[in-house]
């Protein structure tokens, strides 16, 4: 902050009538030259104009925060739990539209966060590693990101059978461990924009991002692996 | 703390005894810091940030089907060049470079959006490396994800490779480093199935700094940012590509903020 300078003012010479002390402290064709100015003509005028914003006029924590979550144990989802999901058998190009079917969301891979303050931009990246058993291309896992359990569709990765190596592959590969086609899914999220989320800022409060998981109850199991995800919040500018 | 003098009661007010006590006043007043201002005295509204307005800029697209990309967007033979060839087809613009704009596929219309981003409405972010430049802007943080569905190629020799670009002036540059590469036929379960789904996703995270621009040559005023797609097709046989949902997002980073006078 700089240093503050005040205007003088006119002493007083000889004796002083009422009127001279009088525009000592408020002359009204001259303000700024008698004492009036004690009265507070501080403002953003002294402000220096180059004045920049540095990390020590921030609170930590203050404009951006950030949460994240990881495992490794795996984790088994039977057939039996994805009802309801059918992959389409007619186009082998179509992807699953994460709309009111069976879904969860994954121990490990997703946070639940409080946010001190209005968010105007929600970053994401995470790291998923999943594989299934099916007996036809045609049924899927699904891995997918959600934000407070709206669905991020372009985030949305399938894998179909992900069968062992084996015989000659084993010999290929020079490996006795590992799934062919296993996937590994290096995501990532930025609001706002285009998303689903549209233009609308997320509250401060409690929210949750995260994975989630479906898969075509054809799928007779699929496994997550290791996981990760890390969701920075940046504080919106006008709370 | 000061505290203002009086003249005595029946004391001549003279000009000197007066000038004295404003004196102690004045100069008090003139000692004023922060300690003695009224907690938000002098505040003014000041948004800390580190984005600047107006961004991320974020492009995607949510594959319902996938869109294609054959020899009616590359060079007739589909071919990838060499690591880090500059330019490409853009949208609207057939046969021109060795590789094409995600989401410019052959058929056309099926792709919601280009995977290419304007910043700061053309102008561009100057990124310094001592941040100098008024744009305050030091590095440019680029994410960006597609999914590669399969490629349907007699011969199967064929690499998926992509990539992006900034652009500056005229010319799109690549970035060489982010160059990535897969191989399609080794993920199926069958290979003499061309046309089973492999679904890979090709994940893409570069800082594009200054020391970037050098290296390629251009200037450092970053105008934009685009994904790019070929195919390393050694028997240039009527390959075509699938891809899935991708998303684009170029997010800048302020090294420093001016506080704006309101």
């Amino acid at each position: 902050m700089p240093t503050l300078t005040y205007p003088g003012y006119y002493p007083l010479t000889g004796t002083a009538s009422g009127a001279q002390l009088h525009d000592l402290f408020y002359d009204p064709s001259s303000p700024n030259a008698s004492l009036a100015m004690l009265n507070g003509r501080l403002d953003g005028g002294n402000f220096t104009t180059t004045f920049e914003l540095e990390q020590l006029h921030t609170q930590r924590g203050s404009v951006v925060t950030a949460f994240g979550s990881s495992a490794n144990a795996n984790i088994d989802y039977r057939a039996q739990v994805f009802g309801g999901f059918e992959f389409g058998a007619t186009d082998p190009f179509e992807f699953p539209t994460l709309a009111g079917e069976q879904k969860f969301y994954i121990p490990g891979g997703n946070v639940t966060a409080f946010f001190p303050y209005e968010t105007t931009i929600l970053l994401v990246m995470f790291t998923v590693y999943w594989n299934a058993h099916t007996p036809d291309a045609d049924n899927m896992s699904s891995i997918f990101l959600h934000v407070d359990g709206t669905v991020v569709q372009d985030m949305a990765r399938n894998v179909s059978n992900t069968a062992p190596l084996t015989g000659t592959e084993v010999d290929n590969y020079s490996t006795n461990y590992g799934y062919k086609k296993a996937r590994a899914f290096h995501g990532h999220f930025v609001s706002p924009a285009t998303s689903p989320l549209g233009a609308n800022l997320l509250s401060g409060g409690w929210h949750t991002v995260g994975l989630g998981i479906m898969a075509d109850p054809g799928v007779k199991m699929t496994r997550i692996h290791a996981r990760d995800i890390v969701v920075m919040a940046f504080k919106s500018s006008g709370s | 703390m000061w505290e203002p003098e009086f003249l005595a009661d029946g004391e001549t007010p003279t000009a000197s005894k007066i000038n004295t006590i404003m004196s102690g006043a004045r100069d008090y007043v003139n000692d004023l810091d922060r300690y003695a201002l009224r907690r938000g005295a002098v505040n003014r509204i000041i948004s800390p940030h580190i984005i600047p307005a107006g961004t991320p800029a974020v492009v995607q697209h949510s594959a319902t089907s996938a869109h294609t990309y054959s020899d009616a967007v590359f060079l007739a033979s589909l071919r990838y060049n060499a690591i880090g060839t500059n330019g490409g087809a853009a949208s609207g613009v057939t046969n021109t470079g060795d590789r094409a704009v995600i989401g410019h596929n052959s058929s056309g219309g099926a792709v919601a959006a280009d995977a290419t981003i304007s910043l700061n409405s053309g102008t561009g972010y100057t990124v310094d490396s001592d941040g100098s430049s008024a744009s305050m802007v030091k590095a440019i943080y680029c994410m960006f994800n597609c999914a590669v569905i399969n490629v349907v190629d007699p011969s199967e020799n064929v690499l998926v490779m992509m990539c992006l670009q900034y652009l500056n002036g005229p010319t799109w540059y690549t970035l060489p480093h982010t160059e990535r590469w897969v191989d399609v036929k080794t993920r199926r379960l069958s290979p003499t199935t061309s046309t089973e789904r492999v679904g890979v996703d090709v994940p893409i995270r570069t800082l594009i700094t200054e020391e970037d621009t050098i290296e390629r040559g251009s200037g450092n005023t970053i105008e934009g940012v685009r994904a790019m797609v070929s195919l390393e097709d050694s028997t240039a046989t009527n390959s075509v590509l699938h891809l899935g949902s991708f998303r684009l997002s170029v997010v800048p980073l302020l090294c420093s903020v001016t506080a704006s006078r309101s």
